[in-house]
């Protein structure tokens, strides 16, 4: 197991420093000048544009540039922006409520999912089955902005069960809607790959085998079908953390969350490549943890694994 | 021989009708009357089984022999329960121990299952969760069945339980998981769940079919020795009838869903009554190999003689010289990777218009070796010779041309065949890889070959899926000889095939190689086959040749103990006396 954990961590490097690359060189291939941008209609004097140019080494050749922000990288320096603030305290300001909400959404989809998957699995064409199927598919195909503002409208406004948008100060009670609709589209998809694999887990010989021996359905259901359809789940939830921290712009936009992807949305309008790259690998960062998460429990829940 | 099986029973069937019991002092433990199931497709209802009439006494043993679709699995599965989709008892009954168990409430039948009645699998790959420990898995078994008693006292029994099923080093291997086993001891692990709770009856469904014949044989031996032991009665299912016959005391034939016989074995085998069980006596190649060798010999007789008009036969025409494979198998931490010589050192040579035989149970590198001559992999050292060239050293251009001259048919039928590829895509592609003739012409080829290989020509429209596994395999074989090849590998070409389709596919293999002078290297664990259809058998175990002669050398006068026990573990090979040949 632990020469399993070893070799997890070793493949970590090659990823991050080839997406870092690759996120680098794509916002620095970008067709404009910030800096002559900066000036507006007017322009700045060639002097003070070179000394811009100098203070945040836009001067130097491309890898050295890579090389100094990898700098930054590791001692959690990552420098300041165009408007002089702190980048670490930019990201330190955005990533916490983001975070928050991608893990009560996460845990949302999970639970949820996996429940309504599982009892769908179980009686396939029955009718809890076909509501879930069709309301699973609604909801994929509704656009999360609609099933936002719906819910906003309908919980918030209207019933008044929820407080309409979060604003400065989030808590969980605030957090909550925006969470369930963040994780709306994920929830569905997890019920559809929790039935599926319950239903092929279902027919599977040991799950005779464990009925053969005797064993009641509340036993063959916990030990024998949860278990081994949770090993794809957990590979997409996995996965969708990542989403879920990225693409929170709309859900964020929707209930006014300062978050990351509200303040990535402007730094990519204002040309802030500084501020674009590193928050970019702050979820480069997140990704490839959580990936590494969903391999060490991968391992935990199918012993073949471990091994290979 | 005789001492496995259980002959002194107070219950011995006397009359030649299975359903003619005396009726002693014992009531049936099982009895099944009329038994009908029917499963729901969308294609209308199929009756699986209509109308079986079985009984089994306490602590006999009975076999249900049948080819698949026979409904012998179905029969199984209605007895607990365990029917598997939209499979539905629609009538007759199941009575175990004088109560009748068809439409039992839930709970009762999940009471029933593993206290009284076991089951041992068919697949045991697929039968243990890959999840669970071992030990864990057994541990259910216990618990579910009223075990009473402390962590300590159950892992000191789940020991005891894999102990008796024939596992060694017990404790440790408790903690293990199902894929660190070998299918053997996977399979006595499923022995150790189906006896856990001391059933009354223990049903064992195609137990050892998955498994190598010597394996096979230990496994059967020791089922056999425990439920005497226990008096556990066995319902045992299985196409095999030397198995059968050698394994159960009263066989039960079923054809169709329908029992069409039943009796004491040997009756069967001696005097089998209904046109079905005559044929299916007829083609078991455990039974009837020394009959077919004897009209083997004939035929070869007769080719000896108009041998000279055949040019060139008798030369080598695929010669492996000292083949060695060695994989490196990545071990569980850096730099701990280990060699492991999947082939070692081995030579052959097969003639032109032969069947050399590859026979060695899973592991023994006969695959690999196949797959060094198709040159479908590189050997590590030593050569592979076709027609006198190192195929190794052949440039592209000329391995392309060597590779219209061998070909290969595999051992899935399922598998080998491209499932949204017609029938006729499938036979034409390798025409059109090697641009052979124009499409008018390659449409006449595959006519041909259809008719080569005893399948109507309209079935080239048709898919994969609607074909059954003897026909697809007959679709490989056209496919094999499309380009008109010299050599054929047949891979365990008909080891997945029932019987009588089995024999079937050596008929024609046999007739095609008369007809096209063919060469086959046959690889295959199966001896009874290669008895009825390879002029010389090469033994293969862990990588090396243990022995090379011919078929009947083998036969007769097995030099090695390995392959006097191959031989001695074909199903039935006991049974080759005086009552059979009558």
């Amino acid at each position: 197991m632990l020469w399993y954990l070893g070799r997890r961590l070793l493949q970590v490097i090659p990823v991050f420093l080839g997406a870092t690359l690759l996120l680098y060189a794509l916002v620095f291939l970008r067709p404009g000048d910030p800096v002559a941008a900066l000036g507006g209609e007017r322009g700045l004097p060639e002097a003070v544009q070179d000394e811009i140019r100098e203070r945040y080494n836009l001067d130097k050749p491309f890898i050295v540039q890579y090389l100094l922000f990898l700098r930054g990288v590791f001692t959690l320096n990552f420098g300041v922006d165009f408007r002089g603030r702190e980048i670490t305290e930019v990201i330190a300001g955005a990533l916490p409520v983001t975070f928050q909400l991608a893990v009560m959404a996460l845990i949302i989809e999970g639970v949820l999912g996996l429940l309504f998957g599982l009892i769908a699995g179980m009686r396939k064409g029955g009718w809890f089955d076909g509501t879930v199927l069709v309301l699973s598919l609604i909801v994929i195909a509704v656009p999360t902005f609609v099933i936002g503002f719906v819910l906003q409208f309908v919980l918030g406004v209207e019933l008044g069960w929820f407080p309409v948008t979060v604003g400065r100060d989030p808590n969980f009670y605030s957090l909550l809607l925006p969470a369930i609709v963040l994780a709306a589209t994920s929830f569905a998809y997890v019920i559809r790959l929790t039935r599926t694999s319950v239903g092929e887990n279902l027919s599977a010989d040991y799950v005779r085998t464990a009925r053969a021996k005797g064993l009641n359905r509340t036993q063959v259901t916990g030990r024998h079908v949860l278990r081994n359809s949770l090993i794809p789940v957990v590979t997409f939830l996995g996965a969708d953390l990542g989403n879920l921290m990225g693409g929170a712009i709309v859900t964020e936009g929707i209930f006014n969350i300062n978050g990351v992807g509200g303040t990535l949305f402007n730094a990519i309008q204002r040309g802030e490549s500084v501020t674009v790259v590193s928050l970019t690998t702050v979820l480069v960062i997140v990704y490839i943890a959580a990936n590494l998460l969903v391999d060490l429990l991968y391992a935990a829940l199918d012993p073949r694994i471990r091994y290979a | 021989m005789t001492t496995q099986f259980p002959v002194t029973h107070g219950n011995l069937p006397l009359g030649g009708d299975g359903q003619a019991y005396e009726a002693g002092t014992d009531k049936p433990l099982l009895e099944i009357s009329g038994l009908e199931v029917s499963f729901t497709t969308t294609e209308g209802v199929v009756h699986a089984v209509r109308g079986a009439d079985i009984v089994v006494y306490p602590g006999q043993s009975v076999a249900i022999v049948g080819e698949s679709g026979s409904g012998k699995s179905t029969t199984a599965h209605a007895v607990i329960d365990l029917l598997p989709g939209t499979g539905k008892v629609t009538g007759g009954s199941i009575k175990f121990d004088g109560r009748e168990i068809v439409g039992l409430p839930r709970t009762e039948m999940e009471a029933i299952r593993g206290r009284d009645i076991g089951l041992v699998p068919q697949d045991p790959m697929s039968n243990l969760n890959p999840v669970w420990r071992i030990g864990t898995q057994i541990d259910e078994a216990l618990r579910a069945n009223g075990f009473e008693g402390s962590k300590a006292d159950r892992k000191e029994r789940v020991a005891g339980l894999l102990a008796e099923a024939g596992l060694p080093d017990a404790a440790r291997r408790a903690r293990q998981y199902p894929h660190e086993f070998s299918g053997g001891m996977r399979q006595r692990s499923l022995i150790a769940i189906g006896l856990a709770a001391r059933p009354k009856l223990l049903i064992a469904d195609e137990p050892t079919s998955a498994l190598d014949v010597t394996v096979q044989r230990q496994i059967l031996d020791h089922l056999d020795v425990l439920t005497q032991e226990l008096g556990t009665a066995v319902l045992f299912i299985t196409h095999d009838l030397g198995l059968a016959a050698e394994r159960a005391e009263h066989l039960v034939v079923m054809f169709k869903g329908r029992v069409v016989e039943s009796g004491p074995a040997r009756q069967i085998l001696a005097d089998p009554q209904h046109p079905y069980t005559k044929r299916l006596v007829a083609s078991a190649p455990s039974l009837a190999s020394r009959r077919i060798q004897v009209a083997h010999e004939r035929g070869q007789n007769s080719s000896k003689l108009h041998a000279p008009t055949r040019g060139g036969k008798g030369s080598d025409i695929v010669v492996a010289r000292n083949l060695t494979k060695v994989f490196s198998i990545r071990g569980g931490r850096p730099g701990a990777s280990t060699d492991f010589t999947a082939v070692d050192d081995v030579s052959f040579s097969l003639k032109r218009g032969h069947t050399l035989a590859l026979v060695g149970e899973s592991g023994s590198g006969k695959s690999t070796a196949a797959n060094m001559v198709l040159g479908l992999l590189d050997p590590t050292s030593g050569a592979v010779e076709f027609d006198g060239k190192n195929i190794a050293e052949l440039s592209p251009k000329a391995a392309f041309a060597f590779r219209r001259r061998i070909q290969p048919v595999f051992q899935n039928p399922y598998g080998s065949l491209d499932p949204t590829y017609s029938i006729f895509r499938s036979i034409e592609e390798p025409l059109l890889l090697h641009r052979i003739g124009s499409k008018k012409q390659r449409e006449k080829r595959v006519r041909e070959l259809l008719d080569m290989v005893s399948l109507p020509q309209s079935a080239m429209r048709r898919f994969p899926n609607e074909l059954s596994g003897g026909q697809r395999q007959r679709i490989a074989i056209a496919r094999a000889l499309a380009l008109k090849p010299e050599v054929v590998v047949l891979d365990e070409a008909v080891s997945a095939l029932d019987v009588l389709v089995q024999a079937q596919i050596l008929d024609l293999l046999g007739d095609l190689q008369e007809d096209l002078d063919l060469s086959y290297l046959f690889i295959t664990h199966d001896l009874a086959v290669v008895r009825q259809i390879a002029d010389e058998v090469v033994v293969m175990q862990n990588g090396k040749v243990v022995e090379h002669a011919t078929t009947d050398q083998v036969f007769d006068d097995p030099r090695e103990q390995y392959t006097r026990d191959l031989l001695a573990a074909i199903p039935g090979a006991g049974l080759e006396g005086a009552e059979i040949a009558s």
